[in-house]
């Protein structure tokens, strides 16, 4: 079996390329489910399998998991969209905590420990440390949008 | 095989984040080359940027000196950082090998 890539989204979510990212996620996911299914019982879920997509947020890609992000109707919610592979596909959804701090974006852990007033992480998105990125990486291709 | 990683968007948060994620990966062994466009001069030639000073310790982390775009700016920008500074840099050199990096990032 070939090595799932690891997406490093790093563009705001307006992004042309954030949008790519995730049909690109999506169509892989989808193409791979019949896979995923036969290796079910002895494939793990954690992100460092490395035979399973990983997708990781950093920069401007923060933004997406910033749940008080309104848009009128007629946008697409690409936040919403990332949600729905995570319950579709248990897919992870990692964000790097210090470019999701630096643009207001908070969980409810870091908000105390940084006396932040509110959270406002989307539900389905976590705050890693950077070295988590590293340590997915794990002989991936590494394709960033 | 290495990453390439470019910083070209002129704000200090772009660059030190895209610095602070080679910085990371070759803590965890990762071979980084990192290339300054000069878009981020003006950030690289402030003392207060965080870009100043992370680049100040590329030795630190085992990372070779970044690469400047090869032209007059770069070595007039060479020449006008402090020593220990401009040590860390160098030209980009004249061939550069794509099959010699297995990933190029940019920030």
């Amino acid at each position: 079996m070939t090595t799932a890539p690891l997406l490093l989204i790093t563009r705001d979510p307006s992004h042309p390329m954030a949008q790519l990212a995730f049909r690109f996620a999506k169509a892989y996911l989808e193409s791979h489910t019949n896979q995923k299914n036969d290796n079910e019982e002895g494939g793990s879920q954690e992100n460092s399998n490395p035979n399973k997509l990983a997708v990781f947020f950093y920069g401007d890609g923060a933004q997406t998991a910033n749940r008080l992000r309104w848009q009128s109707a007629d946008v697409t919610d690409i936040t919403k969209l990332w949600q729905s592979l995570v319950e579709e596909y248990h897919l992870e959804l990692p964000v790097c905590v210090s470019t999701a701090l630096s643009r207001g974006i908070s969980d409810s852990d870091n908000s105390r420990r940084h006396e932040l007033l509110g959270d406002n992480l989307a539900a389905g998105f976590s705050l890693v440390g950077l070295g988590e990125l590293a340590t997915m990486m794990n002989d991936r291709r590494l394709l960033q949008f | 095989m290495s990453i390439l990683i470019k910083l070209r968007t002129p704000t200090e948060l772009a660059s030190y984040e895209g610095c602070a994620l080679a910085m990371t990966l070759a803590t965890f062994g990762q071979p980084v080359q990192l290339y300054l466009d000069a878009a981020v001069f003006n950030i690289l030639m402030n003392p207060k940027s965080r870009l100043f000073g992370m680049m100040q310790s590329l030795d630190l982390y085992d990372m070779p000196k970044a690469w400047l775009p090869a032209d007059v700016f770069s070595g007039w920008v060479l020449g006008m950082l402090p020593q220990d500074l401009a040590a860390q840099l160098t030209l980009e050199p004249e061939v550069i090998n794509g099959n010699d990096f297995s990933q190029i990032l940019t920030f």
